[in-house]
């Protein structure tokens, strides 16, 4: 009799049950990775005229122009301010309050970027910044570093300081 | 820069194949260089699709056996994904044809058989444009909408695929196979709008994927050891 065939099948089906073990376990190994937040913020970082870090030491209140929008409310020590922009409008306008005479007003000129990430993380707003300037009633400059706002944590804009 | 790398590694590695093969026809001039050929087609897509994937594709390929050990393949294929996440409602839609080239190396050449174990080396790209839509994005601060739909966003897939695989004799010339295949994505056309969720011949996109392909096979021996 010819165990052949027999023998073929045999192997054949050890040979295809240890390939699909194989896929199985790699398939397992691959996962999304969606962490993205719902808001991409533009982010500020106070500098000294030396180019190192410092803060706002009173309270510092930040409001947009035009509303009663309070985005920052009476914190001390700020670094980092995190301010929105708007999805339907290309230009914002923030008023950084130190006291109700001592104020600077931050102009944003920025695209709107509506981006598809994934099926499993959807969609949301992505931000490049045209220009950004400053009155300088408080700051002594305004630049930007990193123009292209996602839902990194990156610095975007670096505000400096006089010396006094 | 590294797209260019990679290519040249690809070219480097199929040339020192290419090379062996050549050293190899010399040192055994009995045995005739072209030992068969065979075509293919790969149900994985359909089995993807039976199973509750979101993408469908056909794919059909043909190889040559060259001292039955260095085996170049052709692969071209159609891929497709129409869905829509019922969560999010998100719609998502991509068809387009695909092409990958390389070479298998057969690690049972010294057997006369067509039943085998193989690794092997692709390059493969694409050219395709998606349509994605979803609801509108909202504001989360000041209020305010902003619609979202984009079509015809086209773009341009090149990757790489490691592919390790058996394949054994269902009857007489037709055999049948298993594959998995690690891809590398080398460079991918970016929009500032969307990324391709779904890459012909790639999968649902990702720097690196496992996947595995279910081949059937017709084999046609042309040296055949009486």
């Amino acid at each position: 009799m010819n165990n052949k065939p027999i023998r073929l099948m045999k192997r054949l089906a050890a040979r295809l049950a240890l390939a699909t073990v194989i896929a199985a376990c790699c398939w397992a190994c691959s996962d999304t990775d969606c962490t993205t937040a719902n808001t991409a913020y533009v982010n500020y970082a106070m500098y000294g005229p030396d180019g190192r870090n410092v803060a706002l030491t009173g309270p510092v209140t930040v409001t947009t122009a035009g509303t009663d929008s309070v985005i920052i409310n009476q914190e001390s020590n700020v670094q980092l301010m995190q301010l929105p922009l708007r999805y339907t409008s290309t230009e914002d306008t923030f008023v950084v309050h130190l006291s109700d005479i001592l104020f600077d007003t931050i102009f944003v000129s920025h695209q709107n970027i509506p981006h598809f990430i994934s099926m499993e993380c959807g969609t949301g707003m992505y931000f490049h910044l045209n220009q950004v300037r400053c009155v300088r009633r408080i700051f002594d400059s305004i630049q930007v570093v990193n123009p292209e706002v996602t839902y990194d944590s990156n610095e975007h804009v670096k505000i400096y300081l006089p010396a006094n | 820069m590294n797209m260019s790398r990679y290519i040249f590694l690809l070219i480097s590695l199929l040339a020192v194949v290419g090379a062996g093969a050549q050293e190899k026809a010399e040192e055994s001039e009995k045995q005739p260089l072209l030992q068969g050929i065979a075509v293919s087609t790969d149900l994985g897509g359909l089995g993807n699709k039976v199973f509750g994937g979101t993408y469908l594709y056909g794919e059909v390929a043909a190889e040559v056996n060259l001292l039955n050990r260095y085996m170049p393949v052709i692969e071209a294929g159609f891929g497709t994904s129409d869905m829509v996440d019922e969560d999010k409602a998100i719609a998502y839609k991509a068809s387009a044809p695909y092409f990958r080239v390389g070479m298998n190396y057969n690690f049972m050449h010294k057997k006369d058989t067509y039943s085998i174990i193989y690794g092997g080396l692709r390059y493969g790209f694409s050219t395709f444009s998606f349509d994605v839509s979803a609801p509108d994005l909202q504001d989360p601060v000041w209020g305010g909408t902003v619609p979202f739909n984009y079509e015809g966003l086209s773009c341009t897939a090149q990757w790489v695929e490691l592919v390790a695989g058996i394949r054994a004799q269902v009857w007489r010339n037709l055999h049948m196979g298993w594959a998995v295949r690690y891809k590398r994505m080398m460079s991918l056309t970016e929009h500032p709008n969307a990324e391709p969720h779904y890459i012909p011949g790639f999968g649902v996109n990702d720097n690196v994927k496992f996947c595995f392909s279910y081949h059937i096979i017709y084999y046609l021996p042309l040296n055949k050891k009486k």
